[in-house]
């Protein structure tokens, strides 16, 4: 049982975004783990219509276990959004996330219960892991370049297993495919995260390969989320650096054709190379130019945005 | 031991990051200073996610001192959010804003105040005897204050100096973020707030290191132009895009004109015509940001007018007010 922190009700939720065999059998699974864990527990699954044959299982599920919930979107909006809705109608001080098909090893659930400690957000991180090595890479280096860019230091983000405080999700709003990065959006609000190591599961070691639009995605989702959480206040900073080394590649480039145009006399007007550089500058002056109007969005709410996020305020009491 | 009232006249604020040392000095300070004259005040410190004990030295001060209080954030945040911290949670009617690194000191606090009481809404303080490094902070503080005077309109003499006292009705309407404080006076100035600058006392860092290096220079820069964006879209944004839309649209006019000369001489004009053009499209491309402004603005929910209205409530001067604001 867990001895470090204390549990008034768990809600597990499962956004079931993906197939796997035997949802009946995954959810018993569960269910025998978590009932250990704390006396009150709640199930919630989020599934939508585009999955009809998965809904049915599921609603058919739901009639037999009076303890979980089924929430049926429209649409499939992503798990961030699938697992948002699902916390709007929780009322667990904790939260446990599961995925949809085993990740991890079941039994070692209570670990993350046990090593929480004083953080927000524990976070499973699959290890050992028992899939092929590309695999491997593949989550090696997604959490490499994160971490690069951030400055946090996780190493499995893609990881479904979570238990998170209700105070967190209340707070991080989250869409789309942000999911996986719910530690640096929470981190940006205070809150901390830790990393747990559960054993992989058998069932998560299929390879895994994606269209390289896939792969576009995730990396424009790593740019964005680096955006909005390290410039979320100041656009200037980011467009400007760009923008900046934009116009200053054309600066340098216009004087290198001066010079060989006043020293060397090579004619300047017919050459391509003007064209280049003047487009180095005018893209450096529009980048910066959208910076000015994302600073003006910021100013112009600027009473609605908090910065800062307070613990406690001690002395005085009223 | 000196009970707190509900509202006090004064609030002190003050936020420490990583300041065991020099929290208790600071207190003693701005106490020493204040409990001589009759102002009734509150001292809010402001943790800013230390590293270090100051948080449990604070505690242990707030125990002793009822007129303290600790606002802890939960991690570092940076010197602007935690200023803007403590102007929310201040309760008095005046704000005092300073270091929390005992370069400030306190006793210049009652000679603010009475500048204050001769009709200014915010008093700033100028370090005149700095004591700083020449090289790596006098002189590019000197260059900045010139630059952003220069830009902003508002000459004031040292930006940087976090020693500043504000009438709180005013300030806590104020749009305050990001690395914002150094330009309060520039923004305050939109709403026609009164501003006046006088010379405070300037000690060296007794304890702990300087936070602050040089790579500042390129984000006073970045901000600078962040700034002058701001004060002209409150006013008139379609003007101050337009303005600069000048620049190009000019650079494709000088080019149209060797255009002719070329076509006169019979020469290629293929590349002089694009680069003519490429400039036409930034000066178009910049004055529909102007109209993106507008918009913004308008859709915003910051109104400078009420900010200027209850800036001129303060004083019972609206009439003088609005005519500034027409001029």
């Amino acid at each position: 049982m867990n001895n470090n922190i204390s549990i008034n009700k768990l809600s597990v939720i499962v956004p079931a975004y993906e197939r796997t065999k035997d949802v009946a059998q995954l959810f018993k699974e569960y269910k025998a783990q978590c009932d250990k864990l704390c006396p009150k527990v709640e199930y919630i699954y989020v599934v939508s219509t585009e999955q009809e044959s998965l809904t049915e299982e599921l609603k058919l599920l739901q009639e037999q276990n009076k303890d979980m919930k089924l929430i049926i979107l429209n649409r499939n909006y992503g798990e961030a959004t699938a697992i948002q809705a699902a916390f709007s109608h929780c009322s667990g001080d904790f939260i446990l996330t599961l995925p949809p098909y085993k990740q991890v090893r079941t039994e070692e659930l209570v670990k993350l219960f046990e090593e929480i400690g004083d953080s927000d957000i524990a976070l499973a991180k699959r290890w050992p892991r028992l899939d092929s090595k590309s695999n491997q890479y593949q989550t090696k280096i997604f959490n490499k370049m994160l971490q690069k860019l951030s400055g946090l230091k996780f190493d499995d983000v893609g990881c479904g297993v979570r238990l998170i405080k209700a105070e967190v999700l209340k707070e991080v709003f989250m869409y789309g495919d942000q999911w996986r990065f719910l530690p640096l959006l929470s981190y940006q609000l205070g809150y901390h995260s830790t990393e747990v190591e559960l054993t992989q599961a058998g069932e998560d070691t299929h390879k895994r390969f994606y269209s390289p639009g896939v792969y576009l995605r995730r990396l424009l989702d790593l740019l964005t989320i680096i955006f909005l959480t390290k410039f979320n206040k100041k656009p200037l900073r980011f467009f400007g650096l760009i923008g900046s080394s934009s116009i200053l590649m054309g600066i340098f480039g216009l004087l290198y054709l001066s010079f060989e145009k006043l020293i060397l006399d090579v004619a300047m007007a017919d050459r391509p190379a003007l064209v280049l550089f003047s487009l180095f500058i005018v893209l450096g002056c529009q980048l910066i130019a959208i910076g000015l109007v994302g600073e003006t969005v910021i100013f112009t709410h600027s009473k609605e945005l908090k910065e800062y996020r307070i613990k406690e305020i001690i002395g005085q009491n009223e | 031991m000196p009970k707190q009232k509900l509202k006090p006249t004064l609030s002190v604020i003050a936020p420490l990051y990583n300041e065991e040392e020099s929290v208790i000095h600071l207190h003693r300070a701005i106490r020493d200073a204040l409990d001589s004259t009759d102002i009734d005040y509150e001292i809010l410190f402001v943790d800013d996610g230390s590293k270090d004990q100051t948080v449990e030295v604070c505690k242990t001060l707030t125990e002793q001192d009822p007129r303290l209080r600790l606002i802890q954030f939960r991690k570092n945040y940076g010197q602007t959010p935690a200023m803007a911290a403590g102007i929310d949670n201040a309760r008095g009617e005046i704000l005092v804003t300073m270091d929390g690194d005992l370069q400030n000191d306190p006793s210049d606090i009652p000679m603010m105040l009475d500048k204050l009481e001769e009709g200014y809404d915010i008093v700033v303080g100028w370090r005149h005897n700095r004591q700083d490094k020449l090289l790596t902070r006098k002189i590019p503080s000197m260059i900045a204050n010139r630059l952003i005077g220069s830009v902003t309109g508002v000459p004031i003499k040292d930006n940087g100096c976090s020693l500043k006292v504000y009438r709180a009705k005013i300030m806590q309407q104020m749009p305050f973020y990001n690395e914002m404080h150094r330009f309060i006076p520039a923004l305050l100035s939109v709403s026609g707030t009164r501003i006046a600058e006088v010379k405070v006392k300037h000690h060296a860092r007794q304890f702990g290191e300087s936070k602050y290096g040089l790579s500042r220079i390129y984000k006073v820069l970045l901000d600078l132009l962040t700034i002058k964006t701001i004060l002209s879209v409150t006013s008139h944004p379609t003007a101050w895009f337009g303005k600069i839309s000048l620049i190009p649209f000019a650079i494709s006019l000088f080019y149209s004109f060797f255009i002719l000369a070329q076509v006169a001489n019979g020469d290629n004009i293929i590349i002089s015509l694009s680069v003519a053009l490429i400039f036409l499209s930034l000066g178009v491309f910049t004055i529909s940001l102007g109209f993106l402004c507008e918009l913004i603005y308008q859709k915003g929910n910051l109104r400078i007018d009420k900010l200027a209205l209850s800036t001129a409530m303060t004083h019972g001067h609206i009439n003088s007010i609005i005519t500034k604001e027409q001029q």
